[in-house]
């Protein structure tokens, strides 16, 4: 094929996709952006206020507060998700039988949907009923009252959503560490390295694409958690303890009918996140060590 | 001669991927035309074996679910088939919550329904969209006095400016459950409820000690309610004397004595002991499992907990404390003005059936809202089922002394806000005025910002 | 030294599989529980339902408790062939092992969510692999104008929260007149750009060559498409296959924004009337949820070798 032919074709195959994209992804991206310039209640018309709910945002106390909590809950459930899901990939990366039950066992509640499983937490939760206090009965310690407790509101919805994505990360890091050629450790073996020193000098260095793939994906989505905050705590959590920057979005929005302020608070977000990105892009990726 | 028309042969030689793409978008297309001529409302009316033929359509959204729905469902069918000129289709959202979504997202699509059940709220909102028909319009032309029917304090609740702009519907009472058997037991009299809240406290202390084991601990705590419930907060209120809000002056009353005693009658109970608070509808699951004896809720919760209660209950009116007062709850009705006057006139039809003397009557009995009218009070089947079930009056004595929340367009945002402090009083504790008086400065800050 | 070595692996690993099951366990057995049962607030914890112990103990105890069921059966079969006016006892129902799942199954027309969320979930698959691997295709081996522009917008996208874009998208929506339609549930997700950036990457991987040599010999961009690279990328079509469907199958906002009567009703969406108002009924509530999940995971196993194998080929990399 010559180099210089532009292939018009290409359009054809990209139309479908592209088209649907345009229609239900960009065009309401720019709908919302201009609607974050106005104060609308979808009843009456939308009133220009310019960046009047930019400025609101920047004392909302609220906003303040729900992205301190978003920024709790990436901070405990990144680093904890992936160096759960990296132990478990090292452990099902040794020679032993019933990988595969494991396997299917630890990707389990990756495929279960998250409005059914969070009913089974609460459930689980439940300060009368629930498991988790009668498992805690038994070595003697009092009961809690999880959900309903600012305190222990957002780590039981840490706890809940690890275990939710923990064998997804899983099978990433078993592939990754699949990928590292065997006589590397044989090598490390004969020459009487330990395995901490092995883990130290081979697996890590050489797993670190694949930590970079997970790292940039797991943050990314813990920006944008709302499904678990609001099906466990619906109105954000006692003392608004697991108010999330999404959900404070989804109540503006859905519950207050605030339109425009919603979605400055959206693309406050969407730079947030696309700061993050840019920052992995630039600066991290720099760091990972590509074989 | 398609094809050529088309061009198609040659592209379908010369070019087989465009022709293929081609192909899968106007399969695309068939499938599109197809789904959207997949109509709603002929399904509907296949489903309930009815003929729409002529019909005009009517399209109700509710909110009711479970058991309630079933009534509704039952109601709706039955109307269908008593005339021929309308066809309902109710469509049930499952809560109060989406179906307030719902209404908003159909507002701003122009594809509003044509009648609907919504809080005071909303309706001042459409009245001011002018969205809604006034009701005294539709009744202008009625030969019955149908206004001199109705319950007052249900007529004033749906009267704005003098004007009837929604019609009542599923109006319910607060009141409380107890458990006769545990009374029998803790050697209380069964038909005899508390009347007030020291009466509450003295029972609920006595059920408390009497269960109490070996070790200390309560096998059964005398009361339970919601935690931070702003309803029976509000009832507590003005049982005390208090006020809510004035709207004029852009002033609230919740950092006054009242409001202080209205709040720390609960929190000292629960302090005390001999009360608990649960999360949203925890304390029905209390009550049906014993380990509460008494409980405050709307007479609504009947419908829903009956089936799982095991024992002989009782439903008593809310007790009260220096005078008796409740607020009531649940939603009216608006008809939308889609600028149909066939559709406006069908649901006008309907809500009148629906709320007339004998169905009113019966949808009162089986679900337990009040009922619309007066007459439904006197009718035979209310007093039938009146002999058959002594839990079915207790509420209706409530109605002399009913009041109703605020209608403000800000008022649901005045109420998350009082949510909030009402769960930070009831998760710590501390004297009410610690959070009443923060509560109220913010509650004066969005009366004053709020453009009623 | 090996064989302890594995022994603590295979420790640790059943540790973590058992908190991994058990919550799962902890439903399904929760949903063959009365209320009763359910709402005992005792310290000691009971796995299994009532109903399912007689065939484990048989003892004298549960041959009482199993006729005592039978009577109050009997008693209240006799009060509900009645009508309602002449009842004269108020008599509750005794549960029966299935009652929760009969709850759900009759009372909410399971039956229907779970036809809706079939059709829909398997329409956007098939569809989306589909129109993605084109697309994917054209990225990775065509040159054309505004190739990396239309990329980045594509991947610029997946940056905003779908919150965000109800409103425009219902908006839209009710222009078209798709409200409370199939399409509704299906048009705007037929196009992943996940798939797309997913499938692009794996063509990347393939020799640049074999493009070239098909096409000298007289093959088509179409006939390489569906004659090469469809059969080529068979694992990471089946990851993606089994994404795309857990992905609409557990779709849950966006349905309940879009539809409203219970004939198009998914089943994520009849799920959460169940929380509603009336109060939480776990019996129910974990029925529900344990029908919800079943055919993910029968799917899961059966798509699994598949699933594992693509896993390792891909290699996720980005």
């Amino acid at each position: 094929m010559n180099d210089k032919k532009v292939d018009w074709g290409a359009y054809g195959y990209l139309f479908p996709v592209v088209g649907i994209i345009l229609c239900f992804h960009v065009l309401p991206i720019f709908y919302s952006l201009a609607i974050s310039f106005y104060e609308w209640d979808l009843m009456s018309d939308p009133q220009w206020v310019g960046l009047d709910n930019f400025r609101r945002l920047a004392d909302d106390p609220m906003f303040y507060k729900s992205l301190w909590n978003t920024f709790y809950y990436a901070m405990v459930s990144v680093p904890l998700s992936i160096f759960a899901a990296l132990g478990v990939a090292m452990l099902l990366n040794n020679p032993i039988s019933g990988i595969g039950i494991y396997r299917t066992i630890y990707f389990l509640p990756v495929i279960t949907s998250i409005n059914a499983v969070a009913i089974v937490w609460n459930f689980i939760y439940h300060p009368d009923y629930g498991l988790l206090n009668k498992l805690l009965a038994l070595a003697d310690i009092g009961p809690r009252l999880w959900l309903q407790d600012p305190f222990w509101a957002m780590p039981c919805i840490i706890l809940m959503s690890v275990w939710k994505g923990l064998g997804y990360n899983v099978v990433i890091f078993l592939a990754g560490l699949q990928n590292i050629p065997k006589y590397l450790y044989e090598a490390a073996t004969i020459d009487g390295a330990s395995r901490s020193q092995q883990f130290r000098s081979i697996t890590w260095p050489l797993l670190s694409p694949t930590t970079f793939f997970v790292f940039v994906m797991s943050a990314i989505g813990s920006f944008q958690v709302f499904s678990q905050i609001y099906m466990m705590t619906p109105r954000g959590g006692p003392m608004k303890s697991t108010m999330v920057i999404v959900f404070y979005l989804y109540q503006k929005a859905f519950v207050k009918f605030e339109f425009g302020y919603a979605l400055a608070i959206a693309f406050v977000l969407f730079l947030m996140i696309f700061g993050v990105t840019l920052f992995n892009k630039l600066y991290l990726e720099k760091k990972v060590h590509y074989s | 001669m398609l094809k050529r028309f088309l061009g198609l042969r040659m592209l379908i030689r010369e070019q087989p991927e465009s022709a293929f793409l081609v192909g899968v978008i106007l399969l695309w297309l068939v499938t599109i035309v197809e789904i959207m001529h997949d109509d709603a409302d002929k399904r509907a009316a296949a489903m309930s074996g009815i003929e729409l033929g002529t019909r005009t359509e009517v399209v109700f959204w509710h909110a009711m679910g479970g058991p309630l729905g079933v009534v509704m469902d039952d109601l709706i069918v039955r109307f269908n088939k008593e005339q021929s000129k309308y066809f309902v289709r109710g469509v049930g959202m499952g809560s109060y919550d989406t179906l307030d979504k719902k209404i908003l997202a159909s507002i701003v699509a122009k594809s509003a329904p044509d009648i609907s059940q919504n809080y005071e709220t909303l309706t001042k909102k459409l009245i001011k969209a002018k969205k809604i028909v006034c009701i005294d319009d539709l009744l202008a032309s009625e030969t019955e006095d149908i206004k001199a029917d109705i319950i007052p304090v249900l007529l004033r609740n749906n009267t704005y400016n003098g004007r009837l702009w929604s019609f009542p519907f599923n109006k319910s009472v607060p009141v409380l459950y107890y458990n006769k058997d545990l009374f029998r037991k803790a050697g209380l009299d069964p038909e005899m409820p508390p009347r007030n809240l020291d009466q509450l406290a003295s029972y609920a202390r006595h059920i408390t000690g009497f269960f109490r084991k070996g070790n200390g601990e309560a096998a059964v705590i005398g009361f339970g309610t919601g935690k931070g419930n702003i309803w029976t907060f509000l009832c507590r209120l003005l049982q005390f004397n208090g006020k809510m809000v004035d709207e004029i002056e852009k002033k609230s009353f919740f950092d006054e004595e009242p409001a202080r005693k209205a709040l720390g009658v609960i929190l000292d109970m629960v302090e005390e002991g001999i009360a608990v608070e649960g999360q949203g509808f925890d304390h029905q699951n209390d009550f049906k499992s014993q380990r509460v004896a008494m409980i405050e809720n709307s007479i609504v919760s009947k419908v829903f907990m009956e089936a799982g209660i095991k024992f002989d209950f009782g439903v008593a009116p809310l007790p009260g404390a220096a005078t008796n007062a409740i607020v009531l709850s649940g939603t009216n009705i608006n008809i939308f003005n889609n600028g149909n006057p066939e559709k406006v006139k069908g649901a006008w039809e309907f809500v009148k059936w629906f709320t007339s003397t004998d169905i009113g009557a019966e949808w009162s009995v089986r679900t337990t809202y009040i009922p619309v009218r007066r007459s439904s009070l006197k009718s035979r089947f209310f007093l039938d089922a009146m002999k058959k079930d002594p839990n079915i009056a207790p509420p209706y004595v409530q109605l002399d002394y009913a009041y109703f929340e605020p209608r403000l367009s800000c008022w649901f945002e005045i109420r998350d806000l009082m949510a909030d402090f009402l769960e930070e009083a009831s998760i710590e504790r501390g004297p009410p005025g610690k959070y009443l008086t923060k509560m109220n400065q913010e509650i004066e800050g969005i009366l004053r910002h709020a453009t009623d | 030294m090996k064989n302890s070595y594995h022994l603590v692996v295979h420790f640790l690993l059943i540790v973590g599989a058992v908190f991994m099951l058990f919550p799962f366990l902890w439903m399904i057995t929760t949903s063959f529980k009365s209320e009763d049962e359910i709402l005992k607030t005792g310290k000691e914890i009971v796995l299994l339902p009532d109903a399912w112990r007689p065939g484990f103990l048989n003892s004298a105890e549960d041959d009482e408790r199993i006729r005592q069921t039978e009577i109050q059966r009997k008693a209240w079969e006799e009060q509900a062939a009645l009508p309602p006016a002449s009842r004269t006892k108020r008599l509750s129902k005794p549960f029966s092992t299935f009652d929760n799942f009969r709850e759900v199954w009759d009372k909410q027309d399971f039956y229907r969510y779970f036809l809706n969320t079939l059709y829909v979930s398997i329409t956007i698959t098939i569809t989306s692999l589909f129109l993605a691997s084109l697309a994917a295709y054209a990225f990775s081996f065509f040159k054309f104008p505004f190739k990396d522009a239309i990329f980045m917008l594509l991947l610029g996208t997946m940056m905003l929260p779908q919150q965000a874009l109800l409103i425009p998208d219902y908006i839209l929506l009710s222009k078209l007149n798709w409200v409370n339609t199939y399409a509704a549930l299906i048009v705007p997700w037929v196009a992943s750009i996940f798939s797309v950036f997913f499938l692009r990457q794996f063509f990347l991987q393939l020799p640049k060559d074999l493009f070239e040599a098909a096409t000298i010999d007289g093959c088509s961009r179409f006939q390489f498409y569906y004659k090469i690279l469809l059969p080529l990328s068979k694992p990471p079509m089946v990851t993606l296959g089994i994404f795309t469907f857990l992905g609409s199958w557990n779709s849950f906002v966006w349905p309940l924004i879009v539809t409203n009567d219970k004939e198009l009703r998914v089943i994520q969406v009849g799920l959460s009337y169940f929380n509603s108002e009336s109060g939480t009924q776990w019996g129910p509530l974990m029925a529900a949820s344990t029908l919800t999940i079943l055919p993910l995971v029968i799917l899961y196993f059966f798509a699994q070798k598949q699933f594992v194998e693509s896993q390792a080929t891909t290699g996720m990399k980005e």
